[in-house]
């Protein structure tokens, strides 16, 4: 149980979370079950991506969608909250890579943060796309950025791969948010000579591997979404919607 | 401390909190997370005789209390399992029940043949009641006499004890419980899931890709005590009771109601040192409460 220092509206519906963490680290890309309340409903931890971590302060980003986040946005600061993690794999691009592109849809912004602000990121770019300005999270917070929606609220309007395109030749993509974006990156990053790491959500009954909820076919066989991801290579997922 | 050994058959078990088939993994998933051998057992997720893939996505959703799942038996595989899983769980100390099933008779038959010879496998349990599967599983559940020489059948090949775990899903549990009996089984477990269905009312998809899978958790505990209340009055084997199992006071309900040993599932999900937590509480109950033997406590219920 850690206690919470934070929990407050980031964006309108959006929800920024920091709480005293009971493990030691975590790495950008690995994510935490918090537990929603001590009733039985909701039963299932959510899995929430980390999107921050000093000093033994978790941060996590989280959008209210459901019953569930509903009530986690309700609890106040100074309450605590039960994680369970670090799990799974994290961002782990090699340390040559001269240009790195980070690209993020909506909340999958949450791992794109934490790894810039763990690896500074002079060489990055974030491509930040949502479907209004509310939907476009954390910007100020890199160093240089390219913002699509999908209203023209903010930035270009339409879709962030149309930017992406003239960008790929020769770079390293690190990618986090809703499927279709992952999938669009994924192909692209084939087409137009990239490579790089994908980080997928998915629905999640444990997040330590033995519900089994949470599989995706990949170019290996089935796998884990909690254990043997969230992190995967580009071309290695084998989509399916 | 109070006396909480049980026995299911010739197995003795330290303390009767078992973790619940499909929820455990293979055992090793949990060892940085309890002392696996602090725990009375764990049945492991369900073994075939070749590995399989499971079913498609969407496999779990949330309802309340409770979950749905259909993930169709994805499993190692028989070899896999004593190639790769079993010898770590060796060392852990933990008591290995093997759950598995087959889709004929004699899938049946040879892989209770080959867990029986396993050195580190404690006891069987035979799954004739998973909803999410095509053939086999729960077909095998579902008539009281083929039950009966299906049991009886793996019985001949199998030393140690057998568990046969019981689908809640037909009209009366208490044939399948006789039958179990007359077959030689030397336990029951019950319940598996019950079936379950939910729809997304917004796409109206069905929230599980399979449309219909098994439900779980608190849920559907008072349906599992009633179930398991009915099996211990029927048979003199042993009863394993387990249904949506969260606390101290849910274990002791199944306990009260004529289980021998209970399982918990679901909420290893969501808490996943529950089963090292529930038999240390189980220990203090009884020493509060001057239980000096677990025994005493099983099918203790008052109905007058």
């Amino acid at each position: 149980m850690g206690k919470i220092l934070e929990n407050r509206p980031l964006a309108r519906g959006y929800y920024r979370m920091s709480f005293e963490a009971d493990f030691a680290e975590a790495r950008p890309g690995q994510f935490v079950m918090l537990r929603v309340g001590l009733t039985h409903d909701p039963l299932l931890r959510r899995p929430m991506s980390v999107a921050g971590f000093e000093n033994g302060v978790c941060t996590v980003i989280y959008r209210s969608v459901g019953k569930g986040t509903a009530i986690l946005a309700e609890i106040r600061e100074g309450e605590t909250v039960n994680a369970l993690g670090p799990l799974g794999n994290w961002f782990d691009p090699p340390s040559d890579a001269k240009k790195i592109l980070l690209v993020g849809g909506g909340i999958g912004v949450a791992p794109l943060r934490f790894w810039h602000r763990r690896n500074g990121g002079k060489n990055a770019v974030a491509y930040i796309g949502g479907a209004t300005k509310e939907d476009i999270l954390c910007k100020e917070e890199f160093a240089q950025t390219v913002i699509t929606t999908i209203d023209g609220s903010a930035g270009t309007r339409g879709l962030i791969t149309a930017p992406l395109v003239s960008a790929l030749e020769g770079a390293y993509v690190l990618a986090c948010g809703p499927k279709g974006m992952l999938k669009a990156v994924d192909d692209l990053c084939k087409e137009y000579g990239a490579t790089g790491e994908l980080s997928l959500e998915e629905r999640m009954g444990c997040g330590f591997g033995v519900c089994l909820g949470c599989v995706v076919d990949t170019a290996a066989g089935k796998k884990r979404l909690c254990v043997d991801g969230p992190v995967f290579k580009t071309g290695s997922v084998q989509w399916q919607f | 401390m109070a006396i909480l050994k049980v026995r299911i058959g010739s197995l003795e078990l330290s303390n009767p909190v078992i973790a619940a088939s499909g929820t455990f993994g293979y055992g090793m998933e949990f060892a940085e997370r309890l002392d696996l051998a602090a725990i009375g057992a764990f049945s492991t997720k369900g073994l075939s005789l070749k590995p399989r893939g499971g079913n498609p996505m969407p496999r779990i959703c949330e309802t309340p209390c409770g979950m749905i799942n259909s993930i169709g038996l994805e499993n190692v595989g028989v070899d896999a399992f004593e190639m790769d899983k079993l010898p770590a769980i060796r060392k852990s100390g933990a008591k290995v029940i093997a759950n598995f099933f087959g889709e004929t008779e004699e899938e049946y038959t040879e892989l209770a043949r080959r867990l029986d010879a396993m050195d580190g496998v404690h006891a069987l349990e035979m799954n004739v009641s998973c909803p999410n599967v095509e053939k086999g599983g729960i077909e095998f559940g579902s008539d009281p006499a083929f039950l009966e020489k299906l049991t009886a059948g793996v019985k001949k090949v199998c030393g140690k004890p057998l568990i046969v775990k019981l689908s809640p899903n037909v009209a009366d549990i208490k044939p399948f419980a006789k039958a179990v009996e007359n077959g030689g089984g030397d336990a029951i477990s019950a319940i598996n899931t019950l079936k379950g269905m939910s729809v997304d009312v917004k796409t109206r998809r069905p929230r599980i890709k399979r449309v219909i899978g098994g439900l779980s958790g608190p849920a559907i505990k008072p349906v599992a005590v009633r179930m398991v209340y009915e099996c211990a009055r029927t048979v003199k084997i042993p009863v394993i009771g387990l249904g949506g199992i969260a606390s101290l006071d849910d274990a002791l309900e199944f306990l009260i109601a004529g289980a021998t040993a209970v399982q918990v599932g679901t909420m290893n999900f969501v808490e996943p040192g529950i089963c090292q937590r529930l038999a240390e509480e189980l220990n203090a109950y009884c020493e509060k409460e001057k239980i000096a033997d677990i025994a005493s406590l099983i099918g203790s219920l008052i109905t007058e």
